[in-house]
């Protein structure tokens, strides 16, 4: 048995639309280890949801379409298995939280019933009276208060911290090996977030889950996760231990990504920092090179015409830049 | 308004201000009860400088905005608006006060209308108004969109063309066409990437340098808001729980609340954040048609004795300048456990 629960391998998802091909992911390869806690970061139009619903195989075509790559699952290629058989693995041995849990849950059904259909869609022969139980005990350990109560009750009568927690219940009802969670904390409130995190945590070390955590915010994930990906432009920047990228960051964008974040450990006169411009429009980047080279402060000639490689910076640190030294030295004389 | 010398010390004071929502059933729609949003703030601000309210959803932070928007036919209390009470003045009063009262609300996506290009959507208020022509208006919105950071030669495009942060820079150049003195800031950055957000607040702080603008910045983040504040209120189910200046809020923290909502701020270095102390608050912020009674907090609270559970905390001045209420709190500022 590998150690990697899932590799993707040079995955490339492009859109068409009517301005042409916009390339969402762009040649993405990486890997997430049994167990692991592994955070992709980006903007908005970085491709970073794309990524995950690639894995998924959630996306439509047209205007959607995987141009290549190999995403192995658990030793299997998903890019080989035929619709009904991702249809048995999605929800089940992989799932996914989305970002509004308002708009991912069904309106008309209850609760309990959203969970209880995943249950027995993916696991035959498992009688009514142990399905119930087995629902109402995973909304107990999301924290939800009086479950017999209120898994009868409708997703408008739960809070938007609540109706997360049911997204995590129900995600985690099949005990899936991969959890991708793409944005579950951004609608929720600064101490509902830090309790949506915590119950996250605690799932995925309860039931040995895999989790990929989407976010645009690296503030969020510094405590909990084990590695992180740095993505930008539909490329993977960045990527390594959750220390090397916070503690010693070499690609620029993920330093101006730290420090973004509002810090309120420090005081106001530390300022704040911002990433000028704005991400770019992956239908009018050219393909080779730099996506970051427009908005990087230490960018040469060479970033706008050669797409920089991947190096390792140290064992498992690996980053794709050419100005790297320059702006290795700006973040040290920052510090300083 | 920039040459203005002198600065009021009481551009804004809200007295006692609260906004109770019927709630109704039935086909005669029989009041039932009040969902009190606002249940009675007071506070002053100085012209010029910002006044930060932060609060989870359902605190009521975004209701004190529309109370003194008078968006809100409920908002009960007194508003004095640059020495003029609302109770004073009539409706066409009404309508020019509010001319000096502008909004930038939370969501760029649905307060820009999808049908008018951006130079419309800016002069809109003015043309309503007919402060200037069109001509005046048009050229007038090209100048702001250049202000806040957009090319003059985007403003035939429409909002779908433009990012998240862009579309508040232009919705920031409306509520500026009013030429107005005071402008309620309602979750301008919370549907923005982190990246972004620094950008729109820095915008906002030199359009009030500029202009001699008087800000309300409401949030739920208070890393952020703190940035842009002068003082900051820290509000819970419809009340003020601590108001100090920014600075004081974060080193010095008095309220419990206060404290979990530092706490729970992310902090992006792994060093500092896994060793921390965390509160972490267990549960929601309750319906506000059913409060509590005592303390608001006492249910989530780890703090909270049967004091709090009976008797409401006074909202007092424990150190000067410095406003908190809980019985937990000495005066002097001193946790008394």
């Amino acid at each position: 048995m590998s150690d990697n629960i899932l590799e993707v391998r040079r995955l490339r998802t492009s859109f068409f639309t009517d301005t042409g091909e916009l390339r969402a992911v762009d040649d993405m390869s990486y890997s997430v280890r049994r167990g692991e806690f592994c955070a992709i970061i980006g903007e908005s139009g970085s491709g970073k949801s794309v990524s995950a619903l690639s894995v998924m195989r959630l996306i439509s075509y047209p205007p959607g379409f995987i141009k290549g790559g190999e995403i192995l699952f658990d030793g299997r290629d998903l890019m080989g298995v035929s619709d009904k058989e991702m249809q048995a693995i999605r929800g089940s041995e992989i799932a996914m939280i989305f970002q509004e849990p308002g708009t991912a849950l069904n309106p008309v059904m209850t609760i309990g019933a959203q969970i209880e259909e995943n249950i027995r869609l993916h696991e035959r022969g498992v009688s009514r009276e142990e399905t119930a139980r087995r629902t109402a005990e995973l909304l107990e350990l999301v924290g939800i208060p009086d479950p017999e109560t209120r898994l009868k009750d409708y997703p408008h009568q739960f809070s938007g911290g609540m109706k997360q927690r049911a997204m995590i219940a129900m995600a985690m009802s099949c005990r899936p090996k991969l959890l991708f969670a793409d944005e579950p904390t951004t609608a929720l409130d600064v101490t509902v977030q830090a309790q949506v995190l915590e119950q996250l945590n605690d799932m995925r070390t309860r039931f040995g889950t895999s989790l990929v955590l989407i976010t645009h915010n690296l503030g969020v994930v510094a405590r909990y996760a084990d590695s992180v990906k740095i993505m930008y432009g539909g490329r993977i920047v960045e990527s390594g231990s959750t220390d090397d990228i916070f503690i010693e960051p070499a690609h620029p964008y993920t330093m101006g990504l730290i420090r973004a974040v509002p810090r309120l450990d420090l005081p106001r006169s530390h300022g704040l920092y911002t990433i000028e411009g704005e991400p770019p429009d992956m239908s009018k980047t050219p393909p080779d090179c730099c996506p970051f080279h427009y908005r990087c402060p230490y960018a040469d000639e060479r970033c706008g015409k050669e797409r920089p490689r991947d190096e390792e910076v140290s064992p498992g640190h690996v980053c794709a830049c050419f100005r790297r030294d320059v702006a290795k030295a700006a973040w040290k004389g920052a510090d300083a | 308004m920039n040459e203005q010398t002198t600065r009021r010390d009481d551009f804004l004071v809200v007295r006692d201000l609260k906004v109770h929502f019927p709630v109704t059933r039935g086909i005669l729609k029989r009041t039932v009860g009040y969902v009190k949003a606002v249940d009675g703030v007071s506070f002053t601000i100085r012209q010029g400088e910002t006044l930060g309210i932060v609060g989870e959803s359902g605190s009521g932070k975004s209701t004190v905005g529309n109370g003194i928007l008078r968006a809100t036919p409920y908002a009960r209390g007194e508003i004095i608006f640059d020495g003029v009470n609302y109770k004073d003045v009539d409706k066409a009063g009404m309508r020019r006060l509010r001319k000096r009262i502008q909004v930038v609300m939370q969501d760029p996506y649905s307060s820009l209308d999808p049908r008018m290009n951006v130079r419309d959507c800016i002069s809109e208020g003015v043309r309503i108004h007919k402060t200037m022509s069109k001509a005046e208006a048009d050229a007038r919105a090209e100048e702001l969109l250049e202000l806040v950071g957009i090319r003059r030669s985007f403003a035939d495009r429409f909002p779908h063309e433009f990012s998240g942060g862009q579309r508040q820079r232009i919705c920031i150049a409306r509520a500026l066409a009013m030429e107005p003195e005071f402008i309620i800031c309602d979750e301008v950055v919370s549907a923005l990437d982190v990246s972004i957000q620094a950008q729109v607040v820095t915008l906002l702080m030199e359009m009030q340098r500029m202009f001699g603008l008087t800000y309300i910045f409401i949030g739920h983040d208070l890393s952020v808001v703190r940035y842009i504040s002068n003082n900051v209120a820290v509000m819970y189910l419809g009340k003020f729980m601590e108001l100090t200046e920014s600075e004081t809020l974060y080193e010095n923290p008095l309220h419990p609340y206060t404290k979990a909502l530092i706490s729970a701020a992310p902090i992006p270095d792994p060093r500092v954040d896994r060793v921390r102390e965390r509160i972490l608050l267990t549960g929601e912020i309750p319906n506000p048609i059913d409060p509590p009674a005592g303390c608001r907090f006492c249910t989530r609270c780890p703090f909270a004795s049967d004091e709090c559970r009976e008797t409401e905390p006074a909202f007092r001045e424990v150190v000067r300048g410095h406003w908190v209420a809980c019985h937990k709190v000495a005066e002097g500022g001193a946790w008394r456990g």
